[in-house]
């Protein structure tokens, strides 16, 4: 688990170091003594609160995105080299 | 397209680039699901294969969009990366997943070919590089001084529950996040794909880029940062009950 200098020293969080730190609490990449920290100013801080439930649904979003369209001919393609790959193995052993 | 006989293995605890042309992928093993998937590769169906292409396709064409400036050219990466996979499937021992391995060979090509192109190109936007002291926010948006140094000036506007399937039923909102995308450096970029867009563990994501954790959630953050604010001056833009 990561730590870091901040993590050691600081004897209070800042909104700017929560922001800092958001996308490694959301994916629970944080050591415990920094997210004992977090929690408890996002229990207590609006802006932080918002910041993070937006860090977070942009990551949900992302995952959700129209993705590229594989041509139906570039894939038939792929589809039958695999198979001719395959038949060439199989014939050779 | 360059379809020429490349060899691909793995090696766990190797570099990943053991030579020009071989690829070497080490770490995350396999799932269930994942040794189901190459068993039946391997026995030679083809559905399976199609079921490959379409599940990974698109994370692969923006991967390689993070290293060449032109669709068409990454359309060709990637087609030359799922022959490369059809080659070496027979040599593929299962050791990392097939998901790593697959995007181990794609950054390899995507990488190589991005360095030939830039031989032929000019200074461009695309060639921008990720500042490691930029602020993931606009500093301006925290107090400067005094009690409330470093707390929220300019909070963030609060979005309601329905605003995340509102943004993403809005073309322009799904256009305004793509844009903000294109527009990442590659080093942002490519951990955003692999993470967020294609949900790659992040132990995934660090072995395939060479990266710390550390380093990984600085370069995530960023890259989800400027799609927030991308969204944020979108909303702003909005009238107050469109999203």
């Amino acid at each position: 688990m990561a730590h870091d200098a901040f993590e050691r020293t600081a004897p209070d969080i800042t909104c700017r170091e929560v922001v800092d730190r958001t996308s490694a609490y959301l994916d629970e990449h944080v050591g415990d003594p920094i997210k004992v920290r977090l929690t408890m100013h996002l229990s207590s801080c609006i802006g932080c609160g918002t910041y993070v439930k937006q860090i977070a649904s942009i990551r949900n979003l992302l995952g959700l995105l129209p993705g590229a369209v594989e041509e139906p001919a570039r894939r038939d393609r792929l589809c039958r080299i695999f198979s001719a790959r395959q038949q060439r193995l199989s014939s050779a052993t | 397209m360059n379809s020429a006989i490349t060899t691909y293995h793995e090696s766990p605890g190797q570099s990943f680039l053991a030579g020009e042309s071989t690829v070497v992928s080490a770490g995350t093993p396999p799932s269930e699901a994942g040794r189901t998937l190459l068993a039946r590769l391997r026995a030679g169906d083809e559905g399976a294969f199609g079921e490959l292409v379409d599940k990974h396709h698109g994370a692969l064409i923006r991967m390689a969009l993070s290293h060449v400036a032109d669709r068409e050219v990454a359309e060709e990466v990637v087609q030359d990366t799922w022959i490369a996979v059809i080659e070496g499937l027979s040599r593929f021992e299962g050791r990392s997943s097939l998901r790593t391995w697959i995007f181990g060979i794609l950054i390899h090509k995507a990488k190589d070919r991005g360095v030939r192109e830039k031989r032929h190109r000019t200074f461009s936007a695309f060639d921008s590089h990720e500042d490691d002291h930029d602020e993931a926010l606009d500093p301006s948006r925290f107090h400067q001084s005094g009690e409330w140094a470093g707390h929220w000036a300019f909070p963030p506007q609060p979005w309601d529950d329905q605003t995340p399937e509102k943004l993403l039923a809005s073309q322009q909102a799904v256009a305004a996040m793509q844009r903000a995308i294109d527009a990442l450096p590659v080093t942002l970029k490519e951990v955003l794909i692999l993470r967020d867009v294609d949900g790659l563990e992040s132990q995934e994501v660090c072995e395939l880029l060479k990266i710390t954790e550390t380093n990984l959630y600085v370069r995530l953050h960023r890259a989800r940062e400027r799609v927030r604010r991308a969204v944020e001056v979108y909303l702003e833009g909005m009238v107050p009950e469109a999203v």
